[in-house]
């Protein structure tokens, strides 16, 4: 067998110069340009299933006053994570109903949105939270918070846009908060519910 | 070597040709660059330029006036662009106009007094970009105004869609009161590259 070298990019490997080729070599050789194809192949089917999920909860959630409480999603519209050859995985399981997991290492666009539905107002200094926060904890979170006019009762509505970078088993939480003169609780609302979206828009690293 | 595949072009010996070596070594740096050029476009779209970055300490407190997020630590990056210790994020200078969207969380906190409801608090993402013919450099702004609730500090979140050339951005917070607020520890910037302008 000859002595081969290798293209710069897929290592494809060649005879050179003098070299007395054998059928090896020739073997060698189509071995390296198949896993090349084969490497083509797993980037155009993860490129044309980047993963995403839409979770919503539809039925009333109850919302104790000044509580960040991480909604538990019961409707998952989208959950195409399975399906993507990519990501292989689901990212949402009925055990973690909060959660939203990155089956792999991933950016994604976050968006949150929320509503409650004011039994009665929330006086001068009320404010309507929401926002996405990774991992459970309190110290990285992403979101909005506003103060809704302190006479009005309804509903009442908030959104926000994060991007985040995960590692595989990450998981983002949409979470709401109401606080103000009124003992509460509140519920979320059902008309237009919460719900949390997490779009992938790249990978941490492309092989 | 006198033939080539019908698809990719990739060169090949005839059957009357005298057998060259080098012939192996000319269909594979065929097939290597075809292919590599084959996955441009995916491995462009999975790695895109993108950022995100925090502010990990308090910053100053102030009165009136802007405050700009001072990155404390890179969360993502792989732009070059967003450096520890700068105050805003800087495109690549190689990098065509491009359009990029960019968002923030800018959290406050009171610093001193008690903050007064009803006074201005603003998050701004200032996005300045230069001409290519010109030079001329212009700042354009998305904001979102989220005035003062006293209630243990404001939650900002602010995003945009533009296009830039050798730019520089920034997460700011843009204050008019009477009591002294900063940017807290926690605040979040990121951008995200969409694709170039034309």
């Amino acid at each position: 067998m000859a002595f081969m070298r290798k293209t710069p990019y897929e290592r494809i490997r060649y005879p050179w110069a003098s070299d007395v080729v054998s059928a090896a070599d020739v073997q060698s050789m189509a071995n390296d340009i198949d896993q090349a194809l084969v490497t083509t192949q797993k980037l155009a089917t993860d490129f044309s299933r980047f993963a995403s999920v839409v979770a919503r909860r539809n039925s009333a959630l109850g919302l104790v006053k000044n509580t960040l409480t991480a909604v538990t999603f019961d409707t998952i519209t989208l959950n195409n994570g399975a399906n993507s050859a990519l990501a292989n995985g689901v990212w949402w399981a009925a055990g973690n109903p909060t959660r939203l997991t990155a089956p792999v290492a991933c950016l994604v666009l976050a968006s949150g949105f929320g509503g409650v539905n004011l039994g009665s107002a929330l006086g001068t200094n009320g404010v309507i939270e929401v926002v996405v926060g990774l991992n459970g904890a309190t110290t990285w979170q992403q979101g909005h918070k506003f103060s809704p006019i302190s006479t009005v009762t309804g509903q009442v509505w908030g959104s926000c846009l994060t991007m985040w970078p995960l590692n595989a088993g990450d998981y983002l939480e949409l979470k709401l908060l109401w606080n103000g003169t009124p003992a509460g609780p509140f519920n979320t609302d059902t008309v237009i519910p919460p719900q949390l979206s997490l779009s992938m828009v790249g990978l941490k690293s492309v092989a | 070597m006198s033939g080539s595949t019908t698809n990719e072009g990739y060169p090949y010996p005839l059957t009357t040709d005298f057998a060259d070596v080098q012939d192996a070594y000319r269909l594979a740096i065929a097939i290597d660059a075809g292919i590599r050029a084959d996955q441009a476009p995916f491995r462009a779209f999975m790695s895109q330029p993108s950022f995100v970055c925090r502010q990990t300490a308090n910053g100053s407190g102030f009165l009136s006036g802007t405050d700009r997020l001072k990155i404390g630590t890179v969360d993502w990056d792989n732009t070059g662009g967003a450096v520890v210790g700068n105050t805003g994020w800087n495109q690549p200078d190689i990098q065509p106009p491009s359009w990029w969207m960019f968002g923030c969380t800018i959290l406050t906190t009171a610093i001193s007094g008690t903050p007064v409801v009803g006074d201005l608090v603003e998050a701004q993402i200032a996005v300045s970009t230069i001409d290519q013919v010109s030079g001329l450099s212009t700042t354009t702004y998305g904001t979102q105004r989220n005035d003062e609730s006293n209630s243990g500090g404001e939650w900002l979140n602010a995003f945009v869609i533009k296009s830039l050339y050798q730019g520089n951005v920034s997460a700011n917070l843009e204050l008019s009161g009477s009591t002294q607020k900063a940017i807290s520890a926690g605040s979040t910037f990121w951008g995200l590259y969409l694709g170039p302008v034309s």
